[in-house]
């Protein structure tokens, strides 16, 4: 067990070693890095239910599975990106056992078909159960996806389940790297899931959270988010093990940060105190500051708050090198995948390893008009750029209740 | 500034039980032998077992440090939610953390000095109770078909209309978080752990580490749990786990007993206030005892009624919290158990303590806070925590309520009268049919 302030020296290094996706360009890494690379959107039109209530037009849908009878949509997909995952880094009979951890983030689970059974037993007589019942009331428990995942890797490590809406995978991530750090595990399987469901969509349609059309980060014009749903997956270790076993090491995780706005219970601070706290820790504990930073993947869910909150957060923390025109250019992916909720943080985290691993920036697509007094910041709107020296990316998100964190990745061989 | 090996210390622990506010609340009401389980009130009490241990008054008064403004109203909480909040200030006011006026208005909250170096871990299961108004919103526009579920759209217009912002925004799985961090002044670390009831342990555990990691100075952590609503008790009726629903109330928490019928709803909170030893003792706090140990464990539970695979996870998780509080099993004077009152997992889990324990299992008592208020999933921890805390204070430990006839596989002693003892150093164990497993060591300063 290892004790003391987390300084860049007394730290184990944590790679990533593995990748392992599912989003509304389809599965696998190969199809999200497609989409995002040739700056396209892989919002479409939904299909799980009728969209017309809702005013919506595209929404961010997985068409990579079918909705099936019994089997539960998140856990579908978390599946799939288990499948990818295992097989891209490699792990099997070697990394089962203790010092093996699973750590997921996630907002809702299996939340409608439980509702559907709820239904049911809230009629008098309460019916006997079936084994649907059983199977559904089973899964739809929040830590059934990091259990039974757990179960399938063999892991008898450190298993956390994390809530924490928008900033869950991403937080799950940290909480993994914390693991390895403090001696808890040499390994975690960690990321975040969620599936499209009604309920959710309801709720931001009624907060008035939605947009009219496309998703528009940072964008004079944007009125909202789009909402999606994905799995996405990482595996995490010890940069000497990984180095070791002979495992591709995609990136290095540098600097983590977990802040609270304390503000309101819902609304982020509008001056982006909590954003701004999670990324100076993130950047104290990797020895870093902002001129280090060669990209910012932004959490930019297109909303007036979000986005308004975040510009400000970043305004200040890049002050000095905004005002000698040398702000770090920033986009958001969340206008070609859409929302993910509980899989946000990992997957923004994961294109930004693909980005430096291509040496390319890309695009923040649908993004016209940058926000009053940003006009100099380099949103990248239209398509995919090759830059030069693409080595440490901050990837950054927020949720409601003001909770931030920030991610500092680092290309590997760097 | 930290030192890289600061202890860190327990300064408050607050509850919300079924026998009111406060841990000391509960711990009376334990040594006096009583059960807070009783009849519920319909439409639940047609649902299996029809009683349980529920909080029934949830008063704003008993929330301390919350600022009154609209929003954070009681009503505006999920039960999860509230419980949280109660406990928490109660905790905050226990570990005699500072609560002044805030400028122009009335409330009593902790002061922003210090709130970058603080942060909050909370567990809960879910948070909702009965899923609110989704419930409601699913009641009009899903319907059951053989073979699965189906939404009617035709009907989802007038479904959305019921539903409202407020109540969508309520449900999210942090506001017990979010909650915290405005009560508590916290602007450090948090994180929301859910699903399963070594939940509050694991809080707790990662609390500590992120102390002892120099990411804060002082930690809220713990748990809230509710089993006594529709949605938990339907869960657990299609798997036959609920308690015999002719049993009396009373008499249905019957942890390491043979006449044990099953799991009995229950709902708490427990908090505890964490800080590094030399933060604690530069403001003079009252130091409970020191955190010492944590420990967690994964073993994937069997398929057959979603058992614990065997005690091994639990061993381990306490093993290794004891480790690391540097302690042999023989220093252990006081255990708190999870005590199910489901035969079988009750089996496991003294097995699982029979070898922790050694040959000292007869000597050191096993307390079970589910025999006086059901269970509380992820609030069993913090909760049993807390009255450990009372009993180490008090040299006294509570009866084992309902346990007359101890299943072979506990070993440990079985008294219905308080103990009078001096008390070390406590394990808090939690076993899970979910396979995890955690633990920590509580030492006497």
């Amino acid at each position: 067990m290892v004790s003391g302030p987390r300084t860049a020296e007394s730290q184990v290094p944590v790679v990533v070693t593995g990748l392992g996706l599912v989003t509304s360009a389809g599965a696998g890494v190969d199809s999200a890095w497609k989409v995002l690379s040739e700056g396209t959107s892989a919002l479409s039109e939904l299909t799980l239910f009728d969209p017309g209530p809702y005013g919506l037009e595209i929404a961010g849908e997985s068409h990579s599975i079918e909705r099936v009878p019994g089997q539960d949509r998140a856990l579908q997909l978390l599946d799939l990106a288990a499948d990818e995952v295992l097989g891209a880094a490699g792990w099997g009979d070697t990394q089962r056992g203790p010092e093996t951890g699973v750590v997921l983030g996630t907002c809702q689970g299996a939340i409608e078909s439980a509702s559907a059974i709820h239904r049911s037993y809230a009629s008098r007589p309460v019916p006997e159960p079936t084994d649907a019942d059983r199977k559904a009331f089973a899964e739809y428990r929040p830590g059934f996806g990091t259990t039974r995942l757990a179960k399938r890797v063999g892991a008898e490590g450190p298993t956390s389940t994390v809530g924490m809406v928008c900033v869950s995978s991403s937080v799950a991530l940290m909480h993994a790297v914390d693991l390895i750090r403090c001696g808890e595990a040499r390994r975690v399987l960690a990321g975040g899931f969620e599936a499209f469901t009604q309920f959710v969509l309801t709720g931001f349609h009624c907060i008035g959270a939605l947009a009219s059309g496309p998703l528009r980060p940072f964008d004079q014009n944007r009125d909202g988010t789009v909402l999606a749903e994905g799995a996405v997956l990482m595996t995490l270790e010890r940069e000497d093990d990984a180095i070791a076993r002979g495992a591709t090491i995609l990136a290095r995780v540098i600097g983590c940060g977990v802040a609270a706005d304390a503000f309101h219970m819902t609304a982020p601070d509008p001056k982006g105190g909590g954003l701004e706290r999670a990324v100076r820790q993130a950047f104290a504990e990797a020895g870093i500051g902002p001129a280090d930073v060669d990209y910012i993947s932004a959490h930019g869910t297109g909303t007036a708050f979000n986005d308004g909150m975040e510009s400000v957060a970043f305004a200040r923390i890049f002050k000095e090198l905004a005002d000698a025109g040398q702000m770090p250019p920033l986009t958001g992916v969340k206008s070609v995948f859409g929302h993910t909720l509980g899989a946000a943080g990992a997957l923004d985290a994961a294109m930004a390893i693909l980005a430096m691993r291509h040496g390319v920036l890309t695009p923040t697509v649908s993004h016209v008009a940058p926000l009053e007094g940003l006009e100099d910041w380099d949103f990248n709107p239209h398509q995919t750029r090759p830059v030069e020296g693409m080595d440490i990316v901050l990837s950054t998100n927020s949720a409601f209740g003001g909770n931030n964190s920030a991610l500092l990745l680092q290309r590997a061989g760097v | 500034m930290s030192t890289s090996r600061d202890r860190v210390v327990i300064t408050g622990c607050g509850v919300l039980s079924p026998f009111g506010l406060g841990a000391q609340t509960l711990y009376e009401g334990m040594l006096a032998g009583e059960s807070k389980v009783e009849k519920l009130p319909e439409p639940r009490a047609s649902l299996r077992p029809g009683y349980g241990g529920e909080i029934t008054e949830r008063p704003a008064k008993v929330i301390r440090g919350l600022p009154a403004s609209r929003e954070m109203r009681p009503g505006t909480m999920t039960r999860y939610t509230f419980l949280s909040t109660a406990a928490l200030g109660d905790a905050m006011v226990n570990a005699e953390v500072p609560l002044g006026p805030e400028e122009g208005r009335k409330d009593q909250v902790a002061p922003w000095e210090g709130s970058k170096r603080r942060g909050a871990y909370i567990a809960s299961y879910t948070n909702s109770d009965k899923f609110d108004k989704y419930v409601r919103f699913a009641h009009h526009v899903i319907s059951r078909k053989p073979g699965g579920v189906a939404i009617d759209d035709s009907k989802v217009p007038a479904a959305i209309k019921k539903f409202t912002a407020f109540e969508f925004l309520k449900l999210m799985n942090n506001m017990p978080t979010a909650h915290a961090g405005i009560q508590g002044r916290c602007r450090g670390p948090v994180n929301t752990f859910l699903g399963t009831p070594a939940g509050g342990v694991q809080a707790i555990g990662r609390a500590f580490e992120a102390i002892r990691d120099d990411l804060a100075d002082v930690m809220y952590a713990g748990g809230v749990g509710s089993s006594v609503h529709d949605q938990m008790m339907m869960m657990r009726a299609t798997r036959h786990l609920n308690s015999d629903p002719d049993a009396e109330p009373a008499k249905a928490g019957r942890p390491f007993d043979k006449d044990a019928t099953g799991i009995v709803p229950g709902e708490g909170g427990g908090m505890l206030v964490l800080e590094r030893a030399s933060t604690a003792a530069e403001r003079g706090a009252p130091v409970l005892a020191e955190l010492a140990g944590y420990g967690d464990w994964f073993k994937a539970p069997t398929s057959n009624r979603g058992l614990p695979a065997g005690p091994e996870g639990m061993i381990r998780a306490a093993r290794k919290a004891m480790k690391m509080a540097g302690i042999e099993a023989s220093e252990i004077d006081l255990v708190t158990a999870l005590g199910e009152s489901d035969v079988e997992v009750d089996a496991i889990e003294a097995a699982g303590l029979a070898e922790l324990l050694g040959p000292r299992v007869g000597e050191v008592p096993v307390l079970c806070v589910t025999a006086h208020v059901g269970a509380v999933e992820a609030a069993i921890g913090p909760m049993a925590a807390s009255v450990a805390l009372m009993a180490m204070k008090h040299g006294k430990v509570p009866g084992d309520l309902n346990r007359e006839n101890p299943i072979p596989e506990y070993k440990g002693p079985t008294s219905p009268e308080p103990r009078t003892m001096a008390i070390r150093n406590t394990l808090i164990c939690v076993m899970t049919r979910e396979g995890v497993n955690a633990a920590l060591v509580l030492k006497a300063v």
